[in-house]
């Protein structure tokens, strides 16, 4: 296998995160959308670590990325939570009182 | 066909599937399984890439962790069921799918990128991610900090949560 | 060309120490007030004392050029070699011209400064005064030692400026303002300012074409030059800054009414700094002007000679007929530069500093003691009660009108004799000697009818009655300018132009002129022989013309505030049209552009989404053209 095949299952997993966050219409679907570009890029440093020869970094900032996707999620969760009990919604569109109109 | 091309095939397949899936389906605790699926997937894509320790924990903090989590706020949060928009999603999706298409044509234009011939054989890197982690001149510090990382989301989610519990908390 | 350090000391001590003063004052503000009156004229006693010392070791006499360089000097930043360009470097320098007139510069300057400590002692605002005198000297005494057209240029901007702080002074005085002197200042700064800008042209004007602006460099180059049309618009304009300054026709009329200022101050203006930079100028640059601009300046000097002389012998105030004299004896000095005598016309300036001097604090003297009386109608009779003052005025009068053996006779004596030697030419020449002869029998007229009736006959004001002389802070330098315009065409060092075939008959000529206009003054105004009132009737119109000062200052109010009103509004029609038009332009873009991305930011944050994406997509469009995609 080339390591061209991960990057383009990465791009995949990437871009399907990204069209869920711009357009589901739940904030849990936008976070899970997150949680999906997230796995693409941690895919991407295994993979290039994997192909560089030796090492582990690319494991190792894999490591960190699952890390961060855990509290970006706790936390996430508990904000949806938050929104869900002070507007009664979970839809983005209902969340933008600093905008313009 | 070589088994390693046959277990690529296979757990990419889950992956990009469940994350298509996710994407499209319209029920969000159908999403979240898609999702499980997408990350079993990628977890398996690790085993192939040699990360096996990676790959255990992906199953482990993913699958068994941040999915529950996520499953506890579906529950928490009545589903509102609701699909894309459609003229959205579609906008969406051909913004997304342009990169894509450009970076395959790119990656296809330099396919000796990341020769697969002179690959080392796959070890156990339990050993190693474990030394590096914990010594001073390797990854310790961020290793600390990831923790502290950990701990502050901890609180900061607890509070939140707690705080949307009882309407008439401090304002 | 360095020099012992003494002897750069001494000169640099010149300028310096008033510019210390200065500084001191002005950093000082109301704390140093007090200290004033005796800083600044201790400041200018040494000045002038460095000035006389340099003038008696005469260091710049044996240096080929005859230049004496302080040992410093300053590059411009058109830098070629870190010394800057030769044509544009400041330099501490001392040649025959800065060395003769400094000691006449030094000495006015200070004693101006002791008769200002008395004449000003009930002024609120000793301060901004003295420090105003002493930027004054500095200013003039550097505008002297630099060899640079550019730097001299700077010394001429700040001596505008001086002298438009202290001709105004009188309007800030927080007891009794007066806006008269506010409008005077701002009259003289603007009158000048024509000037200004028009010798600022000129040194564009004349670095495009000799590729310097130093004073040596570029008489060496104008010589070979001939006069082609740059050069002609060059020393017009130079010639033009000249009459700014020194007030010459058609732009005088800053200068009688620079008479608002403290009269010590019109002593400083009158006789040793203002209006003899544009001598100076003219002086320093007659060695390129073309032949055809030294004519003009000929002209224009007689023609201002004979019309401030007729001007001078109607006005009704002490000050102003001082005034139109001073302006009068300009003439004579650019005159003279016309004529080819540029040497006369410093001589002239020289003498003419220390009696006009002489003559202005005799004034202030009168009207210190008179209570600000200083209307002719209003004087008469002070002979017996101010007879040191008298005696100044008298004899410096008679200085001023040339009298025999006095200094002002040998200055007057040399312009006429080389006036009288061009006449032959016929012409322009022959028009440029009769004006000034006809000047030169004015000068008396005027002088003695200005002494005669101050001086003589009965007190004709209650204040005249009750006049007495004042403190030896006036009654010295009286006394001291009195024999100086005496006996200063003793130490003149500058070669005179001499015109051997005419020297005699200028000499005759001039002395019989002089006499007889003191007669006809006497005749006049001090024995009742001639009545005025006749007198004035038989010259008719030409009378009524000269007591509106031929019509110039109605003539200029009726021409220019329409025409600046004129142009005013078409400035004003471009501005609120095309700049305001764009700068309105400019604000609408933004303004339509902003709302355009507003609709861009409705805080939905699936919106930003989208737009992330589409940057992405930029992006990766960047980099697969760059090549370097994957």
């Amino acid at each position: 296998m080339s390591l061209v095949a991960y990057l383009v299952v990465a791009a995949l997993l990437m871009v399907a995160g990204l069209a869920m966050v711009a357009s589901r219409r739940s904030l849990i679907h936008v976070l899970i959308g997150l949680e999906l570009v997230l796995n693409a890029s941690a895919l991407n440093f295994v993979a290039f670590d994997r192909y560089s020869g030796g090492g582990q970094e690319g494991q190792l900032a894999a490591l960190f990325v699952i890390v961060v996707a855990a509290a970006e999620a706790a936390l996430g969760l508990a904000i949806v939570l938050h929104a869900y009990s002070s507007k009664g919604s979970i839809r983005p569109d209902d969340f933008r009182s600093l905008g313009d109109s | 066909m070589t088994g390693e091309v046959l277990a690529f095939s296979l757990f990419s397949a889950m992956a990009v599937g469940g994350a298509g899936l996710a994407l499209f389906h319209r029920s969000a605790i159908h999403s979240a399984f898609a999702l499980l699926a997408s990350f079993l997937g990628v977890a398996g894509l690790y085993l192939n890439l040699g990360a096996d320790f990676l790959a255990v924990t992906q199953v482990l903090l993913y699958a068994g962790g941040i999915l529950v989590l996520y499953l506890f706020g579906l529950m928490l949060v009545p589903p509102e069921g609701e699909a894309p928009r459609p003229g959205r999603r579609a906008l969406a999706l051909v913004l997304a799918a342009a990169p894509v298409a450009i970076f395959l044509i790119a990656f296809l234009a330099r396919s000796s990128w990341g020769d697969p011939s002179r690959l080392p054989e796959p070890e156990g890197t339990v050993r190693g991610i474990g030394l590096a982690l914990l010594t001073p001149d390797g990854w310790l510090v961020p290793f600390e900090y990831a923790s502290i990382l950990l701990l502050a989301a901890l609180v900061g989610a607890v509070h939140l949560a707690r705080r949307s519990a009882p309407k008439d908390d401090s304002p | 060309m360095m020099e012992s350090l003494p002897m750069a000391a001494w000169v640099l001590a010149i300028p310096a120490l008033p510019a210390a003063a200065w500084l001191l004052l002005v950093l000082g503000g109301r704390r140093a007030a007090p200290a004033a009156p005796w800083l600044a004229t201790s400041a200018a006693a040494l000045s002038a004392l460095a000035a006389w010392v340099v003038f008696l070791e005469r260091p710049w006499e044996g240096i080929p050029g005859g230049i004496w360089e302080g040992p410093w000097s300053w590059g411009f930043f058109l830098s070629s070699g870190g010394d800057g360009i030769a044509g544009l470097r400041a330099t501490l320098s001392l040649d025959a011209i800065s060395g003769a007139l400094l000691p006449m510069v030094g000495t006015v300057a200070f004693l101006v400064h002791l008769f200002s400590v008395r004449y000003m002692r009930t002024d609120p605002r000793p301060g901004p005064y003295f420090a105003g005198l002493a930027l004054f000297t500095a200013s003039m005494a550097g505008m002297l030692l630099v060899e640079n057209l550019l730097f001299f240029f700077v010394f001429w901007e700040l001596m505008g400026f001086c002298s438009w702080l202290l001709i105004g002074h009188d309007s800030l005085n927080p007891s009794s303002p007066r806006p008269e002197a506010a409008r005077a200042a701002r009259k003289a700064f603007l009158t000048t300012r024509v000037g200004d800008l028009a010798l600022l042209l000129g040194m564009v004007v004349l670095w495009k074409g000799f590729g310097t602006l130093s004073f040596t460099e570029l008489a060496a180059a104008g010589g070979s030059a001939g006069s082609p049309p740059w050069l002609l618009a060059g020393g017009g304009l130079l010639l033009l800054g000249a009459m700014g300054k020194s007030a010459q026709f058609p732009l005088h009329v800053w200068l009688p009414d620079a008479m608002e200022g403290p009269t010590p101050v019109s002593a400083m203006i009158h006789a040793a700094t203002m209006v003899a930079a544009g001598v100076i100028l003219l002086v320093r640059s007659a060695a390129f002007l073309p032949d055809e601009i030294l004519l003009a300046a000929s002209v224009v000097g007689a023609l201002t000679a004979f019309f401030a002389g007729t001007v001078a012998l109607v006005s009704a105030d002490l000050k102003k007929v001082l005034a139109w004299s001073t302006i009068s004896q300009l003439g004579f000095m650019t005159a003279a530069v016309g004529v080819g005598g540029p040497g006369a016309a410093l001589f002239h300036l020289h003498t003419h500093g220390f009696f006009k001097a002489g003559l202005f604090l005799a004034a202030g003297s009168v009207i210190l003691a008179c209570h600000h009386r200083q209307d002719l109608g209003g004087l008469g009779g002070l002979r017996r009660r101010m007879p040191m003052t008298w005696v100044a005025t008298l004899v410096c009068a008679a200085a001023l009108s040339g009298l025999p053996w006095l200094s002002g006779f040998h200055s007057k004596e040399a312009i006429l004799s080389l006036a009288l030697d061009g006449a032959a030419l016929g012409g322009l020449p022959a028009l440029t000697a009769c004006l000034l002869f006809v000047a030169a029998a004015l000068t008396p007229v005027y002088m003695f009818r200005m002494v005669f009736l101050t001086f003589h006959g009965e007190a004709r004001s209650t204040e005249a009655r009750e006049a007495s002389e004042d403190s030896w802070l006036v009654r010295l330098p009286l006394a001291v300018l009195t024999v100086l315009a005496v006996v200063s065409a003793r130490f003149w060092l500058f070669p005179v132009e001499e015109a051997p075939a005419s020297e005699h008959w200028a000499g005759v000529l001039g002395t019989t002129l002089a006499l007889g206009g003191v007669i006809l003054a006497g005749l006049l105004f001090l024995l009742p022989v001639l009545s005025p009132a006749a007198f004035a009737r038989f010259f008719g119109p030409l009378t009524g013309l000269a007591r509106e000062r031929w019509k110039f200052d109605a003539l200029y109010a009726a021409t220019f505030p329409p025409l600046f009103r004129l142009g005013g509004r078409a400035v004003d029609g471009i501005d609120s049209r095309l700049v305001d038009g764009l700068a309105h332009g400019i604000g609408r873009m933004a303004e339509a552009g902003g709302s355009a991305f507003r609709k861009l930011h409705r805080g939905r944050i699936q919106t930003y989404a989208l737009l992330t994406l589409a940057g992405l997509l930029l992006l990766s469009v960047t980099l697969l053209l760059q090549g370097e995609a994957g």
